[in-house]
């Protein structure tokens, strides 16, 4: 089954789903609802989660002979259920329900997560489908590399962390906390389908390991993944502790790299048009971290590093990454009454990555983007209920950009209106520069529940 | 050492509560002396009802839960944690206060189910977009004003002292956001009844006022249940409801670390 016959199969399973499935599945859920807020009168459980619809129009279509998704219209409902009514225990559940009429391959049902926590005294532990978050760093993150990506909006990414099956455990001992983490079963991120507007299209030429280049077909074969069981198991640790002022972890991860290295086979035919075959492997992954967080009069002082130890460590293998360093470091501060009595969050952070091969490596694949990157982020209140948001990062390396602007508006409680633009600049061949054509406007509300 | 400032709205409490038994006090240092002692109680729980209202009034509802505890050298740590609205619920906020280093402050999100360190705040910023500076909210060094008695008046049928409030260290001076505050404090049980704000221009820019003073049940100590500020340059204000307190219940120090903080009912 080749890359193409899976996501219609997923296509396929999800349509079946709503199609079938979904009068089932709205009666149990409304059975749940009741059951739940049934229990909530008695206060063993909590029912929460959010209703959210989304609008997304890109300023320029994408050519239509490519059938790529030119717009979003998604609602999502999450519900989520939590309980306390064991002494010493917490469960929680969430279940996100996505529909986009626009781009059927996004609509799912979703686990997003599941877990119940056991408090000792000097010991928590969660078990069950989790979301677990490492790194002091704001957004980019070395050492936080246990959970998948959906990445089928790759600057969507926010709420699109997707839990694993996992045991955490927290062991306390005066000021240190040591982590352990225990992931059975290996789970990959999710890669922008083929008529995404974020799958970056082929080129029409192929340069062969002879380093003739030659008119080419590029074709997807089937995902080669870690065996589904324990045989892909994946542990990690962390050390974490506070000591006059600063916090400070180390942390070492062992598993997967969530993104497929992607193998090329060259097959040259007699008309001189080469047939490549793209395979997505899983590659092992090893993460050796530290991190760290302080304040210095105003200032919030961050960084992180993570070593990235790949199967390719000495750099021979031209599929796989070579292995790599990157540390992140970042000065936020507030100032407040800047404008009126208004407050204005201001974070910059510099990224930097280190192939230890000394190669330099094209910043398109995922691993890659953030090279030589300022990153800076600010918020200001406009007022009670209206903030203005923009993020911009630049990698001066390889000359790319990307800058987001977001206003957000409390209309009442709990319900949220944002208007969202997203824009790209950059050279061709970079990552944000491939998406030049992806500058868009997004309007999303939000309601709370 | 930096002023413990992020969330400290009890402290406002324990500002308009005041000991009885001194009706004789009649200088501005002693009443303020009387009411510092009473700012201290060993630890305190508070659920508290925060409603922002825009000068539309249109109004914002945010509910709290707090903690505080002070140790034997009257350093105190507070957790605070937003119990609605829905897309706020869960954020905490956990600071410990040191004699001889700077506070720790941390900020859970629930949202990206991570902790971060963060500033302290400067005196003057407003507390989570109410009209409440950080400054309202803490405690006050008496060293730093000077406090005299103006006159007397009723305020809501109360005998009150009204008792001025000017900065004199270089330090306060500098950090503070007034240049003075008038105060009225209730002659009947010390409690505070009204404070003006004046600014650095020397205009009156705030009022608050108190209401609902009773005592605590379980405790010699007197809290208001209903603060108002309200802010005459923006048309803004902020009310303050607090509901079930309770005062040395004896709070576990354990509770103030960042294991708690990422916990949820930690403290129910």
């Amino acid at each position: 089954m080749n890359y193409k016959q899976r996501k219609h199969d997923i296509k396929k399973s999800t349509f079946e789903f709503f199609s079938k499935k979904k009068y089932f599945s709205l009666v149990l859920m409304i059975i749940a609802c009741m059951a739940s807020l049934q229990a909530q009168k008695e206060k063993k459980y909590q029912i929460g989660g959010f209703i959210e619809l989304d609008h997304i129009s890109y300023f320029e279509n994408n050519n239509i002979e490519e059938e790529k998704i030119n717009s979003r219209n998604q609602g999502i409902l999450q519900l989520e259920v939590e309980s306390k009514a064991i002494k010493n225990y917490h469960f929680f559940g969430g279940v996100e329900i996505r529909d986009d009429i626009a781009d059927p391959d996004r609509r799912r049902v979703f686990l997003d997560e599941a877990y119940i926590d056991i408090y000792m005294n000097t010991m928590d532990i969660r078990i069950g489908k989790q979301i677990i978050t490492w790194g002091e760093a704001d957004g980019i993150n070395p050492t936080n590399n246990l959970n998948p990506i959906d990445y089928s909006d790759i600057i969507d990414t926010d709420d699109e962390r997707i839990g694993v099956y996992s045991i955490l455990s927290k062991y306390y001992i005066d000021d240190i906390t040591i982590h352990g983490v225990f992931i059975p079963v290996f789970q990959s991120s999710i890669i922008p389908a083929t008529n995404s507007r974020w799958f970056v299209d082929f080129p029409q030429q192929a340069i062969l390991p002879t380093g003739e280049i030659v008119p080419a077909l590029f074709e997807l074969q089937d995902f080669e993944e870690p065996e589904k069981d324990i045989r892909s198991a994946q542990f990690a640790f962390k050390v974490s502790t506070t000591f006059k002022g600063w916090d400070f972890s180390v942390s070492y991860f062992n598993g997967f790299d969530d993104l497929p290295s992607l193998y090329q086979e060259f097959i040259l035919g007699q008309d001189g048009v080469a047939n490549v075959l793209i395979t997505p492997k899983i590659k092992k992954l090893q993460v050796f971290g530290a991190d760290f967080s302080t304040i210095i009069g105003n200032y919030g002082l961050r960084g992180e590093v993570g070593y990235f130890r790949t199967e390719d460590h000495k750099g021979t293998n031209p599929f796989i990454d070579d292995s790599f360093y990157q540390y992140v470091v970042g000065l936020d501060r507030t100032f407040g009454s800047v404008i009126g009595e208004n407050n204005l969050f201001i974070i910059l952070q510099w990224v930097h990555q280190i192939i230890e091969s000394g190669e330099d490596v094209p910043n398109t694949n995922l691993n890659n983007i953030f090279q030589e990157s300022f990153v800076g982020r600010a918020e200001y209140e406009i007022s009670n209920s209206a903030k203005f948001i923009i993020e911009a990062t630049h990698d001066i390396k390889v000359d790319n950009t990307y800058v987001q602007t977001e206003l957000q508006y409390d209309l009442s409680s709990g319900l949220n209106l944002s208007l969202i633009g997203d824009f790209f600049n950059g050279k061709r061949k970079t990552f944000f520069g491939n998406y030049e054509d992806n500058n868009r406007i997004q309007a999303r509300l939000k309601y709370s529940f | 050492m930096r002023t413990f400032k992020i969330v400290r709205i009890s402290v406002i409490l324990a500002v308009f509560s005041f000991n009885i038994s001194m009706l004789s006090a009649q200088t501005g240092l002693e009443v303020m002396t009387k009411n510092e002692r009473q700012v201290f109680a060993d630890d305190e729980k508070i659920d508290i009802t925060m409603t922002l209202v825009n000068k539309k009034g249109k109004t914002r509802a945010r509910t709290i839960n707090q903690v505080i505890k002070s140790d034997e050298t009257r350093n105190r740590s507070s957790i605070i944690r937003f119990t609605s609205p829905s897309d706020v619920k869960g954020t905490s906020f956990l600071a410990i206060e040191y004699s001889d280093r700077d506070d720790d402050q941390w900020l859970y999100l629930p949202a990206l189910g991570k902790t971060r360190r963060i500033s302290s705040s400067n005196q003057t910023d407003n507390f989570v977009g109410s009209d409440f500076t950080y400054e309202d909210m803490g405690t006050e060094d008496l060293e730093d004003f000077k406090y005299t008695i103006i006159k007397e008046e009723t305020i809501d049928g109360q005998n009150c002292f009204l008792v001025e409030a000017i900065p004199i260290s270089t330090s306060k001076i500098k950090e503070t956001g007034y240049s003075k505050r008038e105060i009225y404090v209730r002659k009947s049980d010390f409690v505070i009844a009204k404070i003006n704000f004046y600014n650095k221009n020397k205009v009156h820019i705030k009022t608050l006022t108190t209401s609902d003073v009773k005592k605590v049940a379980n405790s010699e100590k007197s809290r208001a249940y209903v603060i108002t500020m309200n802010n005459h340059k923006t048309n803004h204000k902020t009310i303050l409801k607090f509901a079930d307190f309770q005062i040395n219940t004896g709070v576990e120090t354990d509770i103030f670390s960042k294991r708690n903080l990422e916990k949820e009912y930690s403290y129910e």
